[in-house]
């Protein structure tokens, strides 16, 4: 017996959409007014109007349903999947309205990339984009890096029951305090503490570079965002590439570290718990990856010997494992020189950190590395249970924000996320591959896309066939919501629409 | 047993003292040196990165 949505349910899921979508049009203020200080009326003018459509659609759905009950378990992996759909279809409209989108399609893709933290873009003049948009498409990364749920949660708008359902719903695996509110408050403030920092930072960085400070500190902001929420965006067509400077990289590269953490590690370090930070076994399974990959990378690029000199490409290859291993995407290469200079071992390392990804409870995507370290410690104990006599009980432990028990549902729970991710990794890649693409280019795109990285070799781009955006939209979506959610609402659908068993024709 | 402990009952042995409402502490009150033994920790694992890969490309 599986429970169905009723009418009721559905006329619920609607209304909270529709809060988000709401939410969604009156944070396009942000963009509005920096249109207006920046002189840019035309551009200003798209944000007035996408808050026009965006609020009007959104308060009509808030008002299918005028007294909600509280959210349970069901609603709330409903309403996260859908809402993170709708709020990237509104996050387009102003996107749609500027001249830098080709299609309604295109501003889409570029919406949920953004949403999403995958830094994928299929932007036409970036170079001459209006601030405004700029402004849009790195806020698109703050607001989905810490989650729309969270954002709604913390302004409580109008979520009364069942936030808790909601906050786990969108892929975050633990609450850091007991008040689910004061959680996404506190994820806020982690977030505004390392972006105020970096913003900082790299706005010394850019006056050193002699950029005009007006341009100056929306660079700094805009990087700032997107390396800490591991998106990727950046407001130049060369991505990191465009500033040439060592300097920025150290700074950047450091926020995307900083990102890729777990919101619940940084609550432990900084209640005191400071040992957490190397006896924490996602932590140790992240630092022993990153230096694993280096070493491939380092073997690999000095086989190609393509950049100018030792120190290029260590620079090239550091920055470019640390942007793939945190899901961020930044770049500071052509992307047709992943398969060219970044050949043989070092491209292998990159598509191995982009899969493996960040962090759980973070801004990164990806399997994450907590469940790899579970998963390996399943394999550890079985070897030892089957090694050890009949008679011995066993039992395998970890330390995460304290010792656990690895119990056999932990260990299953990992191995099925880890599969859907394999899963959804090589049927991207066939797609990619039955679109005229070359096997590895698709991997590295269905890897880039699923795990929110944004790093690409070229596929991605306005001149990309329609349905091929499609399954990269789907693919990031799927993948920010770990796929639970998704698989949920298709199977409610199927549900839907398949005849009831056991009722028989009277 | 269950104790149920409110501040209007004073713990046994204790004045009026422990009765006056005090402010609770954050327990975040450590955010500020937590938030530097981060930087220095993402720091010097950039850092260890970079010289490992240093070290094998001069050496490979």
């Amino acid at each position: 017996m599986w429970l169905k949505l009723r009418f009721d349910d559905l006329r619920l899921i609607i209304h909270y959409v529709g809060m988000f979508i709401v939410g969604m049009g009156l944070i396009m203020v942000v963009p509005f007014l920096t249109g207006v200080l920046y002189g840019e009326y035309d551009a200003a003018l798209d944000f007035l109007a996408g808050m026009g459509v965006v609020c009007a659609v959104g308060t009509l759905l808030v008002n299918v349903y005028t007294r909600p009950e509280n959210v349970n378990h069901m609603h709330a992996l409903a309403i996260t999947a859908f809402g993170w759909l709708a709020a990237s279809m509104a996050a387009a409209v102003p996107l749609a309205l500027s001249a830098n989108y080709a299609t309604y399609l295109d501003a889409l893709f570029d919406a949920l990339s953004g949403l999403t933290t995958s830094g994928l873009t299929v932007v036409v003049d970036l170079d001459h984009m209006a601030n405004a948009h700029n402004m849009w498409r790195h806020l698109t990364h703050l607001i989905g890096g810490q989650g729309i749920i969270v954002a709604a949660l913390s302004l409580a708008v109008g979520l009364r029951g069942g936030a808790f359902s909601l906050y786990l719903a969108e892929g975050r695996d633990e609450r850091i305090l007991p008040n689910v509110l004061h959680t996404v408050r506190f994820i806020w403030y982690v977030t505004a503490v390392y972006v105020v920092l970096g913003t900082v930072a790299l706005f010394g960085v850019m006056l050193y570079l002699g950029m005009d400070p007006s341009r100056g500190i929306l660079h700094a902001f805009w990087i700032a965002v997107a390396a800490y929420d591991t998106g990727g965006f950046g407001p130049q067509s060369l991505n990191a590439m465009y500033y040439h400077s060592f300097l920025f990289e150290a700074v950047s590269v450091f926020l995307m570290v900083a990102g890729t953490l777990n919101f619940n590690l940084h609550a432990h370090v900084w209640k005191g718990n400071r040992s957490e930070l190397w006896r924490n076994l996602e932590v140790r399974v992240l630092a022993f990856n990153i230096l694993a990959l280096s070493v491939l990378t380092a073997i690999g690029l000095s086989a190609t010997r393509a950049f100018n000199g030792p120190f290029a490409a260590v620079r090239k290859g550091a920055y470019h494992i640390l942007s793939a291993h945190t899901g961020t995407g930044h770049q500071t290469i052509f992307s047709s020189q992943w398969l060219t200079d970044f050949g043989g071992p070092a491209f292998v390392a990159v598509l191995i950190a982009m899969a493996a990804g960040g962090a759980v409870s973070s801004t990164a995507g990806g399997i994450k590395a907590l469940r790899l370290g579970l998963i390996g410690r399943s394999v550890i104990q079985q070897v030892k249970e089957a090694l050890a006599p009949k008679s011995a009980f066993m039992r395998a432990r970890y330390h995460h924000m304290g010792e656990r028990f690895l119990t056999p549902e932990i260990g299953a729970a990992a191995a099925t996320v880890f599969i859907l991710y394999i899963v959804t990794y090589v049927t991207g890649a066939l797609i990619g591959a039955a679109y005229g693409h070359d096997a590895g280019s698709a991997l590295f795109e269905s890897i880039s896309a699923t795990a929110n990285v944004g790093l690409s070799t070229g596929i991605t781009s306005a001149s990309m066939p329609a349905g091929l955006k499609i399954v990269y939209i789907v693919q990031m979506w799927a993948g920010r919501l770990e796929f639970i959610a998704v698989l949920v609402l298709v199977a409610q659908l199927i549900l839907a629409v398949r005849p009831q068993r056991g009722r028989r024709a009277a | 047993m269950r104790w149920i402990v409110t501040d209007l009952v004073p713990p046994p042995g204790c004045g009026k003292l422990a009765m006056r409402p005090h402010r609770l502490q954050s327990p975040f009150r450590y955010w500020r040196s937590g938030l530097i033994v981060e930087i220095l920790a993402i720091g010097l694992f950039i850092a260890t990165v970079f010289l490992t890969m240093a070290v094998l490309v001069r050496v490979l």
